[in-house]
Protein backbone atom coordinates (compact mmCIF):
# COMPACT_ATOMS: atom_id res chain seq x y z
CA UNK A 1 0.00 0.00 0.00
CA UNK A 2 1.29 3.42 -0.52
CA UNK A 3 2.33 5.54 2.04
CA UNK A 4 0.10 8.55 3.11
CA UNK A 5 1.65 12.06 3.61
CA UNK A 6 0.48 14.48 6.47
CA UNK A 7 0.45 18.08 6.81
CA UNK A 8 -0.73 18.33 9.92
CA UNK A 9 0.72 19.39 12.88
CA UNK A 10 1.45 23.00 12.94
CA UNK A 11 -0.46 26.17 14.58
CA UNK A 12 -0.60 27.97 10.88
CA UNK A 13 -3.22 25.08 10.21
CA UNK A 14 -5.84 26.76 12.20
CA UNK A 15 -5.72 29.63 9.47
CA UNK A 16 -7.76 27.25 7.20
CA UNK A 17 -10.80 28.24 9.08
CA UNK A 18 -10.41 32.01 7.01
CA UNK A 19 -12.22 29.77 3.96
CA UNK A 20 -15.68 29.17 5.83
CA UNK A 21 -15.90 29.54 9.69
CA UNK A 22 -14.18 33.62 10.33
CA UNK A 23 -15.99 33.28 13.80
CA UNK A 24 -13.97 29.99 15.15
CA UNK A 25 -10.57 31.49 13.52
CA UNK A 26 -11.14 34.57 15.38
CA UNK A 27 -11.74 32.27 18.54
CA UNK A 28 -8.85 30.59 18.15
CA UNK A 29 -6.68 33.25 17.39
CA UNK A 30 -7.42 35.14 20.14
CA UNK A 31 -7.43 32.84 22.59
CA UNK A 32 -3.97 31.93 21.47
CA UNK A 33 -3.09 35.43 21.90
CA UNK A 34 -4.31 35.91 25.06
CA UNK A 35 -1.72 33.17 26.55
CA UNK A 36 1.29 35.43 25.54
CA UNK A 37 -0.52 38.67 26.63
CA UNK A 38 -1.36 36.74 30.03
CA UNK A 39 2.26 36.19 30.91
CA UNK A 40 3.18 39.66 30.43
CA UNK A 41 0.11 40.99 32.39
CA UNK A 42 1.66 38.91 35.41
CA UNK A 43 5.31 40.25 34.61
CA UNK A 44 3.78 43.79 34.31
CA UNK A 45 1.87 43.60 37.84
CA UNK A 46 5.25 41.57 39.40
CA UNK A 47 6.89 44.69 38.10
CA UNK A 48 4.27 47.32 39.20
CA UNK A 49 4.19 46.01 42.84
CA UNK A 50 8.14 45.63 43.33
CA UNK A 51 9.46 48.75 41.82
CA UNK A 52 5.99 51.13 41.87
CA UNK A 53 4.35 50.14 44.88
CA UNK A 54 1.29 49.45 43.05
CA UNK A 55 0.24 46.68 40.90
CA UNK A 56 -1.72 48.72 38.68
CA UNK A 57 0.88 50.84 36.05
CA UNK A 58 -0.12 52.33 33.01
CA UNK A 59 1.28 49.22 31.47
CA UNK A 60 -0.48 46.94 33.21
CA UNK A 61 -3.54 48.74 32.41
CA UNK A 62 -3.17 48.54 28.93
CA UNK A 63 -2.37 45.20 28.88
CA UNK A 64 -5.14 44.21 31.27
CA UNK A 65 -7.76 46.67 28.27
CA UNK A 66 -6.09 43.97 26.00
CA UNK A 67 -6.81 40.88 27.95
CA UNK A 68 -10.33 41.94 28.25
CA UNK A 69 -10.64 42.46 24.13
CA UNK A 70 -9.11 38.73 23.87
CA UNK A 71 -11.42 37.18 26.43
CA UNK A 72 -14.03 38.69 24.82
CA UNK A 73 -14.55 35.18 22.45
CA UNK A 74 -13.69 32.82 25.23
CA UNK A 75 -16.52 34.35 27.35
CA UNK A 76 -19.16 33.89 24.73
CA UNK A 77 -18.57 30.77 23.75
CA UNK A 78 -18.36 29.67 27.37
CA UNK A 79 -22.05 30.82 27.64
CA UNK A 80 -22.97 29.32 24.22
CA UNK A 81 -21.44 26.07 25.05
CA UNK A 82 -23.52 26.08 28.46
CA UNK A 83 -26.52 27.06 26.58
CA UNK A 84 -26.12 24.81 24.44
CA UNK A 85 -25.51 22.01 27.74
CA UNK A 86 -28.68 23.21 29.01
CA UNK A 87 -30.82 23.22 26.21
CA UNK A 88 -30.03 19.55 25.34
CA UNK A 89 -28.43 20.79 21.40
CA UNK A 90 -31.09 22.88 20.38
CA UNK A 91 -30.03 26.63 21.51
CA UNK A 92 -26.82 27.70 19.05
CA UNK A 93 -26.87 24.13 18.25
CA UNK A 94 -26.72 23.14 14.27
CA UNK A 95 -29.09 19.99 14.59
CA UNK A 96 -30.51 18.20 11.43
CA UNK A 97 -33.18 20.43 9.93
CA UNK A 98 -35.48 17.58 9.53
CA UNK A 99 -34.88 16.63 13.23
CA UNK A 100 -35.50 20.18 14.72
CA UNK A 101 -38.57 20.49 12.39
CA UNK A 102 -40.36 17.32 13.63
CA UNK A 103 -38.69 15.44 16.75
CA UNK A 104 -38.19 18.57 18.78
CA UNK A 105 -40.15 20.93 21.12
CA UNK A 106 -38.83 24.32 21.62
CA UNK A 107 -39.69 25.07 25.39
CA UNK A 108 -41.03 28.26 26.20
CA UNK A 109 -37.56 29.08 28.42
CA UNK A 110 -35.17 28.65 25.77
CA UNK A 111 -35.53 32.35 24.76
CA UNK A 112 -33.43 32.81 28.34
CA UNK A 113 -30.75 30.35 26.83
CA UNK A 114 -30.58 32.23 23.70
CA UNK A 115 -30.07 35.52 25.04
CA UNK A 116 -27.40 34.47 27.98
CA UNK A 117 -24.46 34.83 25.60
CA UNK A 118 -25.52 38.12 24.20
CA UNK A 119 -26.62 39.68 27.74
CA UNK A 120 -23.10 38.63 29.00
CA UNK A 121 -21.35 40.27 26.08
CA UNK A 122 -23.21 43.31 26.94
CA UNK A 123 -22.63 43.64 30.47
CA UNK A 124 -18.91 42.99 29.59
CA UNK A 125 -18.34 45.67 26.93
CA UNK A 126 -19.83 47.67 29.55
CA UNK A 127 -17.47 46.83 32.13
CA UNK A 128 -14.36 47.63 29.55
CA UNK A 129 -15.96 51.15 28.97
CA UNK A 130 -16.42 51.86 32.40
CA UNK A 131 -12.43 50.05 33.07
CA UNK A 132 -11.37 52.33 30.07
CA UNK A 133 -13.02 55.51 31.35
CA UNK A 134 -11.47 54.88 34.52
CA UNK A 135 -7.82 54.17 33.82
CA UNK A 136 -7.27 56.28 30.63
CA UNK A 137 -9.66 59.44 31.03
CA UNK B 1 -5.47 8.89 31.73
CA UNK B 2 -8.00 10.69 33.85
CA UNK B 3 -7.21 14.42 33.02
CA UNK B 4 -9.83 16.09 34.72
CA UNK B 5 -8.46 18.03 37.33
CA UNK B 6 -5.92 19.78 35.12
CA UNK B 7 -9.02 20.65 32.55
CA UNK B 8 -10.63 21.78 35.46
CA UNK B 9 -7.75 24.20 36.45
CA UNK B 10 -7.76 25.55 32.93
CA UNK B 11 -11.41 26.00 31.99
CA UNK B 12 -11.48 27.09 35.71
CA UNK B 13 -8.77 29.90 34.77
CA UNK B 14 -10.66 30.68 31.51
CA UNK B 15 -13.67 31.55 33.95
CA UNK B 16 -11.63 33.19 36.97
CA UNK B 17 -9.34 35.48 34.56
CA UNK B 18 -12.72 37.47 33.05
CA UNK B 19 -14.28 37.49 36.44
CA UNK B 20 -11.55 38.74 38.39
CA UNK B 21 -11.05 41.72 36.09
CA UNK B 22 -14.42 42.09 36.24
CA UNK B 23 -14.43 42.35 39.90
CA UNK B 24 -11.21 44.76 39.73
CA UNK B 25 -13.43 47.16 37.32
CA UNK B 26 -15.80 46.84 39.52
CA UNK B 27 -13.99 47.58 42.98
CA UNK B 28 -12.05 50.53 41.68
CA UNK B 29 -15.65 51.86 40.87
CA UNK B 30 -16.40 51.34 43.98
CA UNK B 31 -13.20 52.63 45.36
CA UNK B 32 -12.60 49.42 47.54
CA UNK B 33 -8.93 48.88 48.59
CA UNK B 34 -9.31 45.03 47.47
CA UNK B 35 -8.84 46.31 43.84
CA UNK B 36 -5.31 46.55 44.97
CA UNK B 37 -4.47 44.24 47.27
CA UNK B 38 -6.36 40.76 47.17
CA UNK B 39 -7.75 40.94 43.70
CA UNK B 40 -4.86 41.42 41.61
CA UNK B 41 -2.89 38.25 43.49
CA UNK B 42 -5.97 36.22 42.45
CA UNK B 43 -6.02 37.19 39.09
CA UNK B 44 -1.90 36.85 39.19
CA UNK B 45 -2.80 33.11 40.19
CA UNK B 46 -6.14 33.24 37.93
CA UNK B 47 -3.72 34.39 35.09
CA UNK B 48 -0.82 31.76 36.00
CA UNK B 49 -2.93 28.49 35.52
CA UNK B 50 -4.66 30.05 32.35
CA UNK B 51 -0.71 30.63 30.60
CA UNK B 52 0.56 27.60 32.02
CA UNK B 53 -2.58 25.45 30.84
CA UNK B 54 -2.84 27.14 27.97
CA UNK B 55 0.71 27.10 26.97
CA UNK B 56 1.34 23.38 27.69
CA UNK B 57 -2.24 22.90 25.34
CA UNK B 58 -0.33 24.79 22.52
CA UNK B 59 3.06 23.04 23.12
CA UNK B 60 1.13 19.87 22.96
CA UNK B 61 -0.39 20.56 19.97
CA UNK B 62 2.68 22.07 18.27
CA UNK B 63 5.04 18.48 19.48
CA UNK B 64 3.87 16.73 16.39
CA UNK B 65 6.71 16.65 13.57
CA UNK B 66 4.36 17.42 10.62
CA UNK B 67 5.51 18.23 7.42
CA UNK B 68 5.82 21.42 5.03
CA UNK B 69 3.37 22.10 3.00
CA UNK B 70 4.24 22.92 -0.52
CA UNK B 71 2.43 23.85 -3.41
CA UNK B 72 4.07 24.12 -6.72
CA UNK B 73 2.13 26.64 -9.09
CA UNK B 74 3.69 25.16 -11.98
CA UNK B 75 1.53 23.20 -14.08
CA UNK B 76 -1.06 24.96 -15.10
CA UNK B 77 -3.16 23.30 -18.58
CA UNK B 78 -5.66 24.66 -19.75
CA UNK B 79 -7.35 21.73 -22.24
CA UNK B 80 -10.19 22.33 -24.21
CA UNK B 81 -13.07 20.09 -22.69
CA UNK B 82 -15.65 18.20 -25.00
CA UNK B 83 -18.67 20.58 -23.84
CA UNK B 84 -21.72 17.95 -22.91
CA UNK B 85 -23.88 20.46 -23.96
CA UNK B 86 -23.58 23.33 -26.12
CA UNK B 87 -25.73 25.64 -23.47
CA UNK B 88 -23.29 24.75 -20.76
CA UNK B 89 -21.38 27.83 -19.05
CA UNK B 90 -17.79 27.59 -19.06
CA UNK B 91 -15.89 27.05 -15.76
CA UNK B 92 -12.36 26.68 -14.91
CA UNK B 93 -11.89 23.95 -12.49
CA UNK B 94 -8.99 24.40 -10.95
CA UNK B 95 -7.50 21.19 -8.92
CA UNK B 96 -4.80 21.15 -6.15
CA UNK B 97 -3.34 17.28 -6.80
CA UNK B 98 -1.33 15.72 -4.50
CA UNK B 99 1.86 14.12 -6.26
CA UNK B 100 2.82 11.02 -4.21
CA UNK B 101 6.28 11.19 -5.73
CA UNK B 102 7.25 14.26 -5.59
CA UNK B 103 5.43 14.78 -2.33
CA UNK B 104 3.90 18.35 -3.56
CA UNK B 105 0.88 19.61 -4.67
CA UNK B 106 0.64 20.66 -8.53
CA UNK B 107 -2.42 23.33 -9.14
CA UNK B 108 -3.78 22.23 -12.85
CA UNK B 109 -6.29 23.79 -13.81
CA UNK B 110 -9.39 22.11 -16.27
CA UNK B 111 -12.04 24.11 -18.80
CA UNK B 112 -15.17 22.58 -18.11
CA UNK B 113 -18.64 23.57 -19.55
CA UNK B 114 -21.16 23.03 -16.79
CA UNK B 115 -25.15 22.74 -16.61
CA UNK B 116 -27.16 24.91 -13.94
CA UNK B 117 -27.64 21.22 -12.18
CA UNK B 118 -24.22 20.13 -12.19
CA UNK B 119 -22.43 18.97 -9.01
CA UNK B 120 -18.81 19.32 -8.55
CA UNK B 121 -18.67 15.38 -8.34
CA UNK B 122 -19.99 15.12 -11.43
CA UNK B 123 -17.70 17.68 -13.09
CA UNK B 124 -14.52 15.86 -11.46
CA UNK B 125 -16.24 12.42 -13.29
CA UNK B 126 -16.30 14.03 -16.79
CA UNK B 127 -13.00 15.70 -16.28
CA UNK B 128 -11.48 11.84 -15.13
CA UNK B 129 -13.66 10.37 -18.31
CA UNK B 130 -12.84 13.11 -21.17
CA UNK B 131 -9.81 15.42 -20.01
CA UNK B 132 -7.76 13.61 -17.46
CA UNK B 133 -8.42 10.08 -16.44
CA UNK B 134 -5.05 9.90 -14.14
CA UNK B 135 -7.29 12.22 -11.81
CA UNK B 136 -7.63 10.24 -8.53
CA UNK B 137 -10.51 10.99 -6.31
CA UNK B 138 -12.82 8.93 -3.89
CA UNK B 139 -16.52 8.77 -4.92
CA UNK B 140 -19.33 6.13 -4.32
CA UNK B 141 -23.53 6.72 -4.42
CA UNK B 142 -23.55 10.00 -5.97
CA UNK B 143 -26.22 11.12 -3.55
CA UNK B 144 -24.88 12.19 -0.51
CA UNK B 145 -25.42 9.40 1.84
CA UNK B 146 -21.75 7.21 1.66
CA UNK B 147 -19.97 9.87 2.89
CA UNK B 148 -17.00 9.38 0.46
CA UNK B 149 -16.46 12.24 -1.93
CA UNK B 150 -14.94 14.64 1.16
CA UNK B 151 -13.47 17.28 -0.22
CA UNK B 152 -12.62 21.45 -0.18
CA UNK B 153 -13.82 23.11 -2.63
CA UNK B 154 -13.11 26.92 -2.58
CA UNK B 155 -11.57 26.64 0.40
CA UNK B 156 -15.04 24.98 2.60
CA UNK B 157 -15.10 21.20 3.01
CA UNK B 158 -18.26 19.73 1.50
CA UNK B 159 -19.58 16.78 0.06
CA UNK B 160 -18.76 17.23 -3.84
CA UNK B 161 -22.13 15.04 -4.71
CA UNK B 162 -23.83 17.75 -2.96
CA UNK B 163 -22.36 21.04 -4.38
CA UNK B 164 -23.67 22.70 -7.00
CA UNK B 165 -20.69 23.69 -9.89
CA UNK B 166 -22.50 27.03 -10.92
CA UNK B 167 -23.44 28.03 -7.13
CA UNK B 168 -19.66 27.56 -6.30
CA UNK B 169 -18.20 28.94 -9.70
CA UNK B 170 -20.09 32.09 -8.86
CA UNK B 171 -18.74 32.87 -5.75
CA UNK B 172 -15.61 32.27 -6.83
CA UNK B 173 -15.71 34.61 -10.02
CA UNK B 174 -16.01 32.06 -12.26
CA UNK B 175 -13.09 29.81 -10.67
CA UNK B 176 -13.64 26.95 -8.62
CA UNK B 177 -10.43 25.57 -6.61
CA UNK B 178 -10.87 21.64 -5.32
CA UNK B 179 -7.93 20.13 -2.92
CA UNK B 180 -8.31 17.50 -0.95
CA UNK B 181 -8.68 17.25 2.60
CA UNK B 182 -5.50 18.48 4.67
CA UNK B 183 -7.36 17.64 7.98
CA UNK B 184 -6.65 13.72 7.00
CA UNK B 185 -3.13 11.90 5.26
CA UNK B 186 -2.91 12.39 2.05
CA UNK B 187 -2.91 9.33 -0.94
CA UNK B 188 -2.44 10.65 -4.42
CA UNK B 189 -4.63 14.23 -6.13
CA UNK B 190 -7.65 14.74 -4.06
CA UNK B 191 -8.21 10.75 -2.50
CA UNK B 192 -7.35 11.26 1.51
CA UNK B 193 -6.02 8.08 3.31
CA UNK B 194 -8.73 7.55 5.94
CA UNK B 195 -6.73 4.77 7.84
CA UNK B 196 -6.05 6.61 11.06
CA UNK B 197 -10.02 8.26 11.03
CA UNK B 198 -11.95 4.54 10.77
CA UNK B 199 -9.01 4.12 13.60
CA UNK B 200 -10.07 6.64 16.17
CA UNK B 201 -13.61 5.81 15.45
CA UNK B 202 -12.99 2.29 16.16
CA UNK B 203 -10.95 3.35 19.36
CA UNK B 204 -14.35 4.88 20.86
CA UNK B 205 -16.20 1.24 20.91
CA UNK B 206 -19.05 2.68 18.43
CA UNK B 207 -21.51 -0.34 19.41
CA UNK B 208 -24.34 -1.09 21.99
CA UNK B 209 -22.78 -2.79 24.92
CA UNK B 210 -24.97 -5.03 26.67
CA UNK B 211 -24.06 -6.71 30.15
CA UNK B 212 -25.78 -9.99 29.38
CA UNK B 213 -23.43 -12.29 27.73
CA UNK B 214 -26.59 -13.59 25.39
CA UNK B 215 -27.14 -10.82 24.28
CA UNK B 216 -23.69 -9.27 23.37
CA UNK B 217 -23.52 -10.40 19.82
CA UNK B 218 -27.19 -10.82 19.08
CA UNK B 219 -30.41 -9.64 20.64
CA UNK B 220 -33.47 -12.06 20.44
CA UNK B 221 -35.83 -9.10 20.90
CA UNK B 222 -36.09 -5.64 19.52
CA UNK B 223 -35.62 -3.44 22.87
CA UNK B 224 -38.52 -0.62 23.21
CA UNK B 225 -37.48 2.71 23.18
CA UNK B 226 -39.97 5.77 23.65
CA UNK B 227 -39.69 8.92 21.42
CA UNK B 228 -37.99 10.86 24.04
CA UNK B 229 -35.57 8.50 24.37
CA UNK B 230 -34.67 7.94 20.72
CA UNK B 231 -34.54 11.75 20.21
CA UNK B 232 -31.55 12.07 22.37
CA UNK B 233 -29.30 10.02 20.50
CA UNK B 234 -31.28 10.27 16.77
CA UNK B 235 -29.58 13.00 15.03
CA UNK B 236 -26.37 11.88 16.32
CA UNK B 237 -26.76 8.69 14.65
CA UNK B 238 -26.69 10.28 11.16
CA UNK B 239 -22.91 10.46 11.07
CA UNK B 240 -22.00 9.43 7.43
CA UNK B 241 -18.38 9.44 8.83
CA UNK B 242 -17.26 11.11 5.81
CA UNK B 243 -14.29 13.02 7.74
CA UNK B 244 -15.25 16.49 7.19
CA UNK B 245 -15.66 17.43 10.46
CA UNK B 246 -12.01 16.52 11.17
CA UNK B 247 -10.78 18.20 7.94
CA UNK B 248 -12.87 21.38 9.50
CA UNK B 249 -11.43 21.08 13.01
CA UNK B 250 -8.78 23.40 13.76
CA UNK B 251 -7.58 21.48 16.64
CA UNK B 252 -7.14 18.02 14.03
CA UNK B 253 -5.15 19.96 11.67
CA UNK B 254 -2.69 21.35 14.42
CA UNK B 255 -2.57 17.83 16.63
CA UNK B 256 -3.12 14.87 15.08
CA UNK B 257 -3.01 12.78 18.58
CA UNK B 258 -6.89 14.65 19.31
CA UNK B 259 -9.31 12.09 18.73
CA UNK B 260 -11.69 14.42 16.80
CA UNK B 261 -15.19 15.53 16.70
CA UNK B 262 -16.50 12.66 14.78
CA UNK B 263 -15.52 10.12 17.37
CA UNK B 264 -16.73 12.33 20.26
CA UNK B 265 -20.31 12.78 18.78
CA UNK B 266 -20.10 9.02 18.29
CA UNK B 267 -19.33 8.36 21.67
CA UNK B 268 -22.26 11.07 23.11
CA UNK B 269 -24.67 8.97 20.32
CA UNK B 270 -23.89 5.60 22.33
CA UNK B 271 -23.90 7.35 25.95
CA UNK B 272 -27.11 8.67 25.06
CA UNK B 273 -28.65 5.95 24.03
CA UNK B 274 -30.98 3.67 26.72
CA UNK B 275 -29.88 0.58 25.31
CA UNK B 276 -25.77 0.68 25.96
CA UNK B 277 -25.23 -0.46 29.41
CA UNK B 278 -21.66 0.53 29.11
CA UNK B 279 -22.50 3.93 31.88
CA UNK B 280 -19.74 5.80 32.44
CA UNK B 281 -17.28 3.80 31.33
CA UNK B 282 -17.75 5.82 27.81
CA UNK B 283 -17.28 9.29 29.17
CA UNK B 284 -14.25 8.06 31.14
CA UNK B 285 -12.65 6.75 27.97
CA UNK B 286 -12.51 10.03 26.64
CA UNK B 287 -11.68 11.97 29.91
CA UNK B 288 -8.06 13.16 28.70
CA UNK B 289 -6.37 16.32 26.84
CA UNK B 290 -6.55 13.70 23.36
CA UNK B 291 -9.97 13.46 24.52
CA UNK B 292 -13.10 15.34 24.81
CA UNK B 293 -11.20 18.11 26.89
CA UNK B 294 -8.81 18.72 23.20
CA UNK B 295 -11.76 20.61 21.98
CA UNK B 296 -11.51 24.32 21.71
CA UNK B 297 -15.09 25.12 20.95
CA UNK B 298 -14.45 26.63 17.38
CA UNK B 299 -17.37 25.10 15.99
CA UNK B 300 -15.85 24.53 12.32
CA UNK B 301 -16.83 21.05 12.76
CA UNK B 302 -20.75 22.05 13.02
CA UNK B 303 -20.50 24.39 10.12
CA UNK B 304 -19.02 21.25 7.96
CA UNK B 305 -20.95 18.70 9.17
CA UNK B 306 -23.41 18.11 5.92
CA UNK B 307 -26.37 15.73 8.03
CA UNK B 308 -26.81 17.87 11.02
CA UNK B 309 -24.91 15.67 13.33
CA UNK B 310 -23.82 18.96 15.23
CA UNK B 311 -20.18 17.53 16.56
CA UNK B 312 -19.24 20.52 18.74
CA UNK B 313 -22.59 20.75 20.76
CA UNK B 314 -22.06 16.83 21.03
CA UNK B 315 -18.33 17.56 22.87
CA UNK B 316 -19.97 20.34 24.70
CA UNK B 317 -22.66 18.22 26.05
CA UNK B 318 -20.01 15.65 27.16
CA UNK B 319 -17.93 17.99 29.12
CA UNK B 320 -21.31 18.58 30.44
CA UNK B 321 -21.82 15.23 31.50
CA UNK B 322 -18.25 14.32 32.77
CA UNK B 323 -18.58 17.45 35.18
CA UNK B 324 -21.33 15.73 36.29
CA UNK B 325 -20.51 12.28 36.90
CA UNK B 326 -17.05 13.07 38.59
CA UNK B 327 -17.46 11.59 42.05
CA UNK B 328 -15.12 10.67 44.63
CA UNK B 329 -16.74 6.99 45.00
CA UNK B 330 -16.77 6.41 40.71
CA UNK B 331 -15.77 2.98 39.85
CA UNK B 332 -14.67 2.09 36.35
CA UNK B 333 -16.73 -1.02 35.14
Amino acid sequence: MAESYDVRGRQSSILRLYGFDKEGLLHMVFYRAAIFVAVLLIASIALGVAYAHTPFTIYTEILMLVMWVLFTPQLFETFKASSIIASGGVVFGRLNASFMRFGVRRKPWFVIYSAVPYVAMAVWACGFVILAYLWLA
Amino acid sequence: MRASRYEIAMYGSMVGVPLLMFMIMLAMYLSSPYAYTLLPALLIVALGAFAVTGAKEIYLHSAYPGSRNRMVKGIEEHSSAHPRSTKGEPVTIAIKRFNAQSREFDRISYRYYATKLTTVLGALIDIKSYQDNTLSMRYNCRMGICGSCSMVVNGKPVLACETNLMNVAEAGNGIVEVSPMLGHPLKKDIAPDLTEFFAKHKSVEPTLYREKAAEKYQVKAAIPQTKDEVDKYLPYSYCLMCGLCLDACPVVNSNPNFVGPQALSQVYRYHKDSRDQKGKRRLFDVDSAEGVWGCEFSGSCSKACPKGVDPAAAIQMLKGSLMQSITEDDKVL
